[in-house]
Formats: C-alpha cells, sequence, structure tokens
C-alpha cells in the first residue's frame, strides 16, 4: 500500500514537473507570435513580426555566427587536445594516474562560477578578456575534460593488440592513428563532438564573464537583453529566447544523425581483451 | 617440398640465416626473463613452453620488438636488430585473440601490409586471393572479422601475417581460444604452411601436446628462467629436472637414495626396498635423488625377475575411456598413478613393475 502511495506521488510529481515545462516553453513560443497578449488564455493575433525585430534589433545574424565560431572552434580544440590526452590515459598506466583523473576531471564537478572568476581575472590579465578568443579559451577548461571523459572509454574498448598487430604488419604511428585508430574512434569522436558542442552552445557563466561587447553568444546576449527590462518589448526577448531553443534543437537533431548516445554504455560488457 | 606458387618471389635478401640473443626483462622490480638465451636457424619451427605468466609473451615480444628488453641484445644473421622498431623488422606475428581489424573486410584485413608497401592493386588483389585459397578462406573475402568462427579468424589472423613474406613468424599461443578438436586440426595447417611455404617459425604454448607436435626444438620456461632446450623427443625421454618431467606428463616421483653403481644401472632406496634404474653422469652413491615415472609406464602385476615391483591399495579410479588411471597406496604409505588397458578395481590389492629402464633419475629440488 505504501508502495503504491510513493509511485503514485513520483508519478505526479513527474507530471507536475513536465506539464510545468510544457507550459512555461508554450508560453513563450506563444508570446513570440502574439501581437499583444494581456490576461487572456490565447493571444487575439499573431505575427512573425518579433523575430524580424529581434534577429534585426539584437544583430542576431552577428550573434549566432558568434556563438557558432566559438563553438565549432571550442570542439575542434577539445577533441584536438582531448583526443592525444584520452589515448595516454587509456594506454599507459603510471602510479598518479587517479590523483591525475581526479585533478583533470575537477572543473567536470565543480561549479563553474568558483573557478570561473578567478580565470576571468587572469584572462583579462593576459588581455584576452572581453574577446572572442577569451571565451574559447575559459570555455575549454571544462570542454576538454569532457571530451577526455567520452573519449577514453573508446579507446579502452580498442584492443591494444589491433594497434600491435598494425605495427607487426609495418605500419607506422601516423599510419596505426588515420587507418586504425581514427575509424575506429569515429563513434567516439562523433560523441564528444557532440557534447561539447552542445554544452558550448548551452554554457553561460563562463560565455557572460568573459563576453565583451562583440563576442556575445546567443545565451549571452539573451541574458542581457531580458535585463535590460522595459526598453524592449517582451514578446521580441521571447521570439529569442525560442530562437535559441530552435538552434540548440536544430544542432542536436543534426548531431544525433550521426551518433548513437547509447554506443557510449558499450564498454560496460565488452572490455578490451 | 617446393616452396608453394602463392609464396613465390620471397628474395634470399630476407631470408634468415640465424637469429641469437640473450635478453633479460624486468618490470619494476620483477625480473620476468633472466637472461633467457636463444638461438635459432633458418626454417626452424621452435616453441616456448612453460605455464601461464612463465614470460613466453614477452620473450616473443622482445624479438618481434614490441616490448624493449631491460638487458642483452638480439642478432640477425650477425647484425643487432634491438634499435630496428617492429614495423621494420619483417617478421609476422599472430596474436592468441586473433586481432583482425574489426572495421575492415576479411580482403581488407590481409591487404592491410601491403597496401601500406604502396603495391598496385593487381599485385594486392592476386596475393591476397592465393593466400585466401592456402588457407583455404576462398569466397569469404567480403566477410567482416565478426561473421566468421574463430578457427576462420584465426586462418586470417595467419594469412594476413603470411603475405607479406614474413623472414620469421611468431605465434602467440594462437589456438587457445579454440575448442579441442579445432585446435588439433589448426595444428596441422600451422605445421603444413610452415614447411610448405619454408618458414621459420617461434611459437608460444602451454600446451605439451601442441609443442610435441610442432616443434624441431622445444624451449622450455619456468618464471622467466630456461629450463631445457630440446627435440620433442629429448623434452618427453629426458626431462632434465622434476619441473620438465612434471610438465611433459610424469606423475610419479619417488624420493630416493642412492646406492651402489654396477653394469650401467644404480640402486635406489626407497621406503625401505631397492630399486634399479639405469645410471646416469653425476649422480653418486649415496646421494638424494628423484626417481620420475609416467603412469602409462608403470606395469600391472610381478614381472619375472622381481625387481622393481611394490604392493599397494587401488584408492580410487579415473575412467579415460580405452584405458584407466589409478591412484594407488603402496604399503609404504607414499602414492603412485598407474594407467592400464586392464580393469582396476576400486579396493584391491595389487602388484606393479615399474621397469628400471623407464625411470628418469632426477635431482631433488
Ligand atoms: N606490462 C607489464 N607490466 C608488469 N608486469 C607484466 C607486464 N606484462 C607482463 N608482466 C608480467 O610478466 C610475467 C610474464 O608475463 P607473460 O605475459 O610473458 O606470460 P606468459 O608466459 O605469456 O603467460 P600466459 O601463458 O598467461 O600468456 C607475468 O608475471 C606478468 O604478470
Ligand atoms: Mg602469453
Amino acid at each position: 500500500m505504501r508502495g503504491r502511495m510513493w509511485k503514485l506521488a513520483i508519478y505526479l510529481f513527474l507530471l507536475g514537473f513536465i506539464l510545468n515545462l510544457l507550459g512555461i516553453v508554450t508560453h513563450v513560443v506563444v508570446s513570440s507570435f502574439a501581437k499583444r497578449w494581456f490576461g487572456k488564455p490565447l493571444p487575439p493575433a499573431f505575427t512573425t513580426d518579433w523575430f524580424t525585430y529581434a534577429w534585426r534589433e539584437f544583430e542576431l545574424s552577428h550573434v549566432l555566427f558568434i556563438t557558432l565560431f566559438i563553438a565549432l572552434a571550442v570542439v575542434f580544440i577539445a577533441l584536438a587536445i582531448g583526443f592525444p590526452a584520452a589515448y595516454v590515459l587509456a594506454r599507459r598506466n603510471f602510479n598518479a594516474k587517479p590523483v591525475l583523473l581526479l585533478l583533470y576531471f575537477l572543473p567536470l564537478l565543480i561549479p563553474q562560477m568558483t573557478y570561473g572568476i578567478p580565470l576571468a581575472t587572469t584572462l583579462y590579465g593576459f588581455g584576452v578578456g572581453g574577446t572572442v578568443i577569451g571565451v574559447i579559451l575559459a570555455v575549454l577548461v571544462p570542454m576538454v575534460p569532457l571530451a577526455v571523459f567520452i573519449l577514453l572509454p573508446f579507446f579502452e574498448q580498442i584492443s591494444f593488440n589491433l594497434e600491435w598487430s598494425a605495427q607487426m604488419l609495418g605500419a607506422s604511428r601516423l599510419q596505426i592513428f588515420r587507418r586504425i585508430l581514427l575509424p575506429l574512434m569515429l563513434p567516439g569522436i562523433l560523441t564528444a563532438g557532440l557534447l561539447v558542442l552542445v554544452n558550448t552552445i548551452s554554457n553561460f557563466e563562463l560565455a557572460f564573464l568573459l563576453a565583451g561587447g562583440g563576442s556575445q553568444t546567443l545565451v549571452v546576449a539573451l541574458y542581457y537583453n531580458v535585463f535590460a527590462g522595459g526598453v524592449r518589448p517582451v514578446y521580441s526577448i521571447d521570439a529569442m529566447a525560442v530562437i535559441y531553443m530552435c538552434t540548440v534543437m536544430a544542432v542536436l537533431l543534426v548531431a544525433l544523425r550521426f551518433v548513437r548516445p547509447t554506443q557510449m554504455v558499450f564498454r560496460l560488457d565488452g572490455r578490451r581483451n | 617440398m617446393r616452396p608453394s606458387r602463392a609464396y613465390a618471389g620471397r628474395g634470399m635478401a630476407d631470408s634468415i640465416d640465424k637469429l641469437q640473443m640473450s635478453i633479460t626483462k624486468r618490470y619494476g622490480g620483477k625480473v620476468v626473463l633472466d637472461q633467457f638465451p636463444l638461438e635459432i636457424v633458418g626454417r626452424e619451427f621452435v616453441t616456448f613452453l612453460g605455464p601461464s605468466g612463465c614470460g613466453k609473451s614477452t620473450a616473443l615480444g622482445i624479438i618481434a620488438g614490441l616490448v624493449p628488453p631491460s638487458d642483452g641484445e638480439i642478432h640477425l644473421n650477425g647484425r643487432r636488430i634491438d634499435d630496428v622498431p617492429p614495423e621494420k623488422r619483417g617478421f609476422g606475428m599472430v596474436f592468441q585473440n586473433y586481432a583482425l581489424f574489426p572495421h575492415l573486410t576479411v580482403f581488407g584485413n590481409i591487404a592491410f601490409g601491403l597496401s601500406l608497401q604502396k603495391r598496385s592493386s593487381e599485385e594486392i588483389d592476386k596475393r591476397v586471393r592465393d593466400m585466401l585459397g592456402l588457407v583455404r578462406l576462398a569466397g569469404y573475402e567480403d566477410r567482416y572479422p565478426g561473421q566468421l568462427s574463430g578457427g576462420q579468424q584465426q586462418r586470417v589472423a595467419i594469412a594476413r601475417a603470411l603475405v607479406l613474406h614474413p623472414r620469421l613468424m611468431l605465434f602467440d599461443e594462437p589456438l587457445s581460444n579454440l575448442d579441442a578438436k579445432l585446435r588439433v586440426e589448426m595444428r596441422a595447417e600451422i605445421k603444413q604452411l610452415h614447411t610448405r611455404l619454408g618458414l621459420t617459425s617461434i611459437y608460444v604454448t602451454h600446451d605439451q601436446a601442441e609443442a610435441l607436435s610442432l616443434s624441431d626444438r622445444i624451449v622450455v620456461l619456468r618464471e622467466g628462467v630456461l629450463m631445457q632446450v630440446g627435440t620433442p623427443q629429448e623434452i618427453h625421454d629426458r626431462p632434465k629436472n622434476v619441473f620438465v618431467a612434471d610438465f611433459m606428463g610424469f606423475r610419479n616421483f619417488l624420493d630416493v637414495t642412492l646406492g651402489k653403481e654396477a653394469g650401467g644401472m644404480i640402486e635406489a632406496g626407497f621406503k625401505g626396498q631397492i630399486l634399479q634404474a639405469r645410471a646416469r653422469d653425476s649422480f653418486h652413491p649415496g646421494e638424494r635423488a628423484v626417481l620420475a615415472i609416467r603412469p602409462e609406464d608403470v606395469r600391472l602385476g610381478q614381472s619375472g625377475d622381481g625387481v622393481n615391483v611394490l604392493r599397494g591399495k587401488v584408492e580410487l579410479v579415473e575412467y579415460l575411456g580405452r584405458e584407466q588411471e589409478a591412484e594407488i597406496t603402496l604399503d609404504g604409505g607414499a602414492r603412485l598413478w598407474v594407467r592400464s588397458h586392464e580393469k582396476i578395481v576400486l579396493g584391491e590389492t595389487l602388484d606393479l613393475t615399474l621397469p628400471a629402464d623407464k625411470f628418469v633419475l632426477l635431482r631433488r629440488e
């Protein structure tokens, strides 16, 4: 009986949570298309004007371009650093490895604000604060560990004997990388790339701390415009939020066509032999 | 035998006359190979035999160049090759778990080395197909490794190495993942390929039957120390110490004290009885030693002259199909294993004859 009640309570809670979420999202979406909307269940008239308004007034084409540029740069650099790092961590065993792993993953575990502020101070000190480069560097701090964290199990799935047999067949390090590791790591690279991309686009704290006038990402721009309160029509802010949501959804949808996140669970059974 | 067509075109330059080495390998403070000596001549089939963890794979890895030795040198045809990286040594290797490239087809796997050498596609095609015929896998070229049985995968792994005409083939327990029947079949195939193609091979195994049936020479290892080197017959019939004897199926080890020596025979005192054994150099009267004998060499009943006869009670009988093996408790309390075609009844008391020429006299350890 008690078990039943518990289940019911949990279901109700989940239902409430989802309805609430749907409510908020729907409200924002509806509002972004509304001409005027006061105290009625539905706005009397719809328009797409707010989107054109937001696009023009908030310089969204520029903001989107900056956002994508930063995101792609972070993905590229995080993979370029994370790939060899994950390889070494997967292949070599040394005494300090557990400690190193923990240090490495600390940025993923602790809230970004705790290290974000000293990090921002340092980067401003180097004169890259407020620039695109500053944002990229700051976001890389948690994103490189994330890439390593995701690539590691993929590497561990690849038997070391495969590298050895390639070597015995005459392959150099570079050829092993190109012909064996890269094709076998493709699912891992896509998964890591996807998660870094989505996380970078949605990263607020670090982007906020480092962004200047010309280097605002979409979330940061959204935040500034929300709190520039009163000046902008609320409908245009909602339109911007919808654009933000759509961007993230679009990136996710495109990426999910290439990546199956379930592959990350692979290694639970088939470890290297 | 004439080398097969699939293998024609191997130049004299890349054949092997002699491989010599003496290597030590330490992991941390642990000595895994202790000045392990080896000398192999061309076309020889040498087996490393020893229990799990004795350093067989490590030795093979060092020869391949995959594992750096801590100490020692490797010479090939008189030239030192320690500094030559594995991909430049021209050796082929077959791993226990096949290690086929899962993203490449059978054809792609076998063609891998040739395509690295930038061979023409006609040549690659021809050599891969010849090789597929040789390992009886024609028609399988488009399959992926995951779609093959263990035995087929291992044949692909062998073909992948052989297609490059390696001057030395290294096999690391290539059959241990296969079932018993397939193991015997593949064993014969490997031996056939070795002879037919005029290969030089080093083969690692912990299976004495495999070692005996394949090898020209067997190298027995124990915890990184060389125990004995010899032909299968030498190792089988005249093991040099208790360890090798035990590995070769001697199950009975009698602790004896040596007595008088006369006419090539030596007396050995065993629990108040005098046994006769063939004398061996460097064993002297008064010395304590071990007499080893195989269960199948122990005979049931009295011999004519009454020499080397022991009495005991049957404690345990194991049915082995055509034969049975029994554990006998001797009157003195010692135990003896006997194997016979004759029926052995549990609990009965038996006379056993231990033929003097079947004893191997060993030093006590
Ligand atoms: N990378 C390594 N680091 C530390 N110790 C190692 C390493 N590789 C092997 N060893 C140790 O060296 C010893 C010999 O190992 P090796 O793999 O050569 O044995 P093996 O004779 O091939 O055994 P098996 O029949 O089980 O394959 C073992 O005790 C093993 O634990
Ligand atoms: Mg081994």
